[in-house]
C-alpha cells in the first residue's frame, strides 16, 4: 500500500510517499515530518519576524546570543563561504532583502556590503556580532538539514528491507528504503527550460538529491532581474551553470553542493563536485550537460521509465 | 670481446627501449591534448602499487579542459612504463546536449513510472506530478481531495499558505489516472 501526504512548511510544498505503511502510520510519520519542519522554520526563517534568525539579524552591531543550532548553522555558512572565497556568502540575505525577497522590509543595502569576514563569533558564549545593515540567509543549509532530520525521523519507524518513503520538498528528495516491488525510487530531473520536461533520470535508495537552478527563484527590482542564487564576489555576473543537481547521503550536502555549483564558476564548480567525489549532473548556460561516472551509474534511460 | 659487445647491446636496447617508451608516452599525451570534445570517458583505475625504487617520474604539460587543469604523468623504470597518472582529468563523459522529454502528459496518463521530479526551489512539475499522482492514487484507494491552485510555478517571494492538506477517507472517487 502506498500513502501519500502533503503539508506545506518554509513556503513549499512538501510531499511524502510512503510505501508499506499503514494509512495510520503515514499519519503518525507526517506528523513527525511536519513538526520538524514547523521547527526548522520557526527557527531558521528570514520570512518570519518571529524567527530565531530574524532575531539575530536585527541585533547588527551588537553581540546576540543565538541557540547552538543556529551558532552551528551560522558557522557552517561561514565555512563555506571561506571555502568559495565569498561567492557563497550568508551576507547575501541583505541583498535579497534589498530586492523586496523576504524580511526586513524596505530593507536598504549599505555599499560596501559586508561580507562573511565581518562576522564575529564568540564561541564560548555562542555569541554572534553583525555588522550594522548585514543580514544573513542560511536557507542553502537549512532546507536540506530539515529534510535529513524529517528524514531521521521517518526512517526510526521504517523497516527499510520491506518498507520505504521518499520526502519531497518543493523539489530536494530524500528517499529510504523500497518503492513499491522491491524496485529503487525512480527520480528525475527537471528540464531548465520547461518545467513539464525532464532531461535525466535516477534510481535511488537511501539517498538525498537536489537541484539548483537560476530559473525558478527570482524577479525584477527596479528593471534588473534576479535570481536568489547569489555571487557575493560578483553580483553582476551571470552564472554559468544553470542546472546543478547532486546526490549525496545527506540532503543537506546534496543541497548545498548543488547551489554551489550555480555559484561558482563552470570550471570550479566541476573541479569542486570531482574533489567531492558526489554524483553530479551539470546543464551550463549553453545547454550541454556535465555529468560524472558516478552519476550516470545511477542513471536510468528515460525512455524506459516513460512507459 | 664478446662479453663486451653484449654488454654494449644490453646497454644500447635498454637505452633504445626508455626512449621508445618516452615517444609512445609523449605522443600518447600529445594526442590527449586535442580537442575536450574527445576527451575519453573513464580513467582506468590506478594500478596497484609496485615497487618505485630506481623509477622516474615524468610530468607531462599542463593543460585546460572546462572540468579544471590536466596534469599527466609516467612513471618509468627500467625502461618500462610503470605508472601513468591522470591526476586532474575528471571521468566526465562527453558533453551532450541535455533533451527535454515531456513527462507532464505521461504523468497525468499513469504511464510514467517516476516517482518524483528534483527541481530548483519552486517547481510545478514536482509539486503538480507528485501531488497529482497523489491524488490519482488517493482517489483510487476511495478517497477524495480537493486540490487548489496547483496549475503554475508561483515566483517565490509570496509565502505560500502554510495548510496541511490530508488525504482524509470520503467517498467513492472515480479515477483515470491509476497506475
Amino acid at each position: 500500500m502506498t500513502e501519500h501526504r502533503v503539508f506545506h512548511s518554509m513556503g513549499i510544498p512538501v510531499h511524502i510517499t510512503m510505501v508499506g505503511f499503514s494509512a495510520q502510520d503515514a499519519n503518525q510519520a507526517t506528523q513527525k515530518a511536519e513538526t520538524i519542519f514547523k521547527e526548522y522554520d520557526l527557527r531558521f526563517s528570514r520570512f518570519k519576524p518571529e524567527s530565531e534568525l530574524m532575531g539575530l539579524n536585527t541585533s547588527n552591531g551588537a553581540w546576540h546570543k543565538v541557540s547552538v543550532d543556529l551558532f552551528r548553522v551560522i558557522k557552517r555558512c561561514v565555512a563555506l563561504a571561506a571555502e568559495t572565497d565569498g561567492a557563497f556568502d550568508p551576507s547575501v540575505g541583505g541583498v535579497l532583502a534589498s530586492y523586496g525577497y523576504g524580511l526586513p522590509e524596505h530593507f536598504v543595502l549599505r555599499e560596501p556590503i559586508a561580507t562573511y569576514r565581518d562576522l564575529a563569533f564568540n564561541d564560548r558564549e555562542l555569541l554572534i556580532r553583525l555588522e550594522p545593515g548585514q543580514i544573513l540567509e542560511p536557507a542553502c543549509v537549512v532546507k536540506g538539514m530539515a529534510i535529513d532530520v524529517a528524514g531521521k525521523a521517518v526512517l526510526e519507524m521504517t523497516d527499510i528491507k520491506k518498507q520505504g518513503f521518499m520526502i519531497n520538498a518543493g523539489g530536494d528528495i530524500f528517499t529510504a528504503g523500497i518503492f513499491e516491488n522491491n524496485t529503487p525510487w525512480n527520480i528525475a530531473v527537471q528540464s531548465p527550460e520547461n518545467p513539464n520536461a525532464i532531461v535525466a533520470a535516477v534510481a535511488l535508495q537511501n539517498r538525498g538529491m537536489a537541484t539548483s537552478g537560476t530559473y525558478q527563484t527570482g524577479g525584477e527590482h527596479k528593471g534588473k532581474k534576479w535570481q536568489h542564487l547569489v555571487n557575493m564576489k560578483s553580483p553582476e555576473s551571470a552564472p554559468e551553470i544553470t542546472s546543478a543537481t547532486v546526490v549525496a547521503t545527506t540532503c543537506e550536502q546534496a543541497d548545498t553542493e548543488a547551489s554551489l555549483a550555480i555559484l561558482l564558476s563552470k570550471t570550479d564548480a566541476i573541479a569542486r563536485l570531482e574533489r567531492s567525489g558526489l554524483p553530479y549532473f551539470l546543464i551550463d548556460n549553453k545547454g550541454m550537460v556535465h555529468k560524472n561516472a558516478a552519476f550516470a551509474a545511477l542513471e536510468v534511460p528515460i525512455e524506459s521509465v516513460m512507459e | 670481446m664478446i662479453s663486451f659487445l653484449s654488454k654494449n647491446i644490453q646497454k644500447f636496447l635498454v637505452f633504445f627501449f626508455t626512449a621508445i617508451s618516452l615517444i609512445l608516452v609523449v605522443m600518447g599525451v600529445s594526442r590527449i591534448k586535442k580537442p575536450v570534445v574527445t576527451a575519453e570517458v573513464p580513467q582506468p583505475a590506478p594500478q596497484a602499487p609496485v615497487d618505485t625504487q630506481g623509477a622516474t617520474t615524468i610530468a607531462g604539460d599542463n593543460y585546460q579542459t572546462p572540468w579544471g587543469s590536466a596534469l599527466a604523468s609516467v612513471t618509468v623504470k627500467d625502461g618500462k612504463v610503470i605508472a601513468v597518472k591522470m591526476p586532474s582529468i575528471p571521468p566526465s563523459p562527453p558533453s551532450v546536449y541535455a533533451e527535454p522529454f515531456l513527462v507532464d502528459q505521461a504523468l497525468k496518463a499513469g504511464g510514467a513510472n517516476i516517482q518524483g521530479v528534483s527541481g530548483a526551489t519552486y517547481t510545478s512539475l514536482a509539486f503538480k506530478s507528485s501531488l497529482e499522482s497523489a491524488i490519482a492514487k488517493a482517489a483510487a484507494q476511495g478517497q477524495t481531495i480537493t486540490p487548489n491552485t496547483t496549475t503554475s510555478a508561483q515566483t517565490a517571494g509570496a509565502v505560500k499558505p502554510s495548510v496541511p492538506r490530508q488525504y482524509r477517507d470520503d467517498d467513492e472517487g472515480e479515477n483515470e489516472w491509476d497506475d
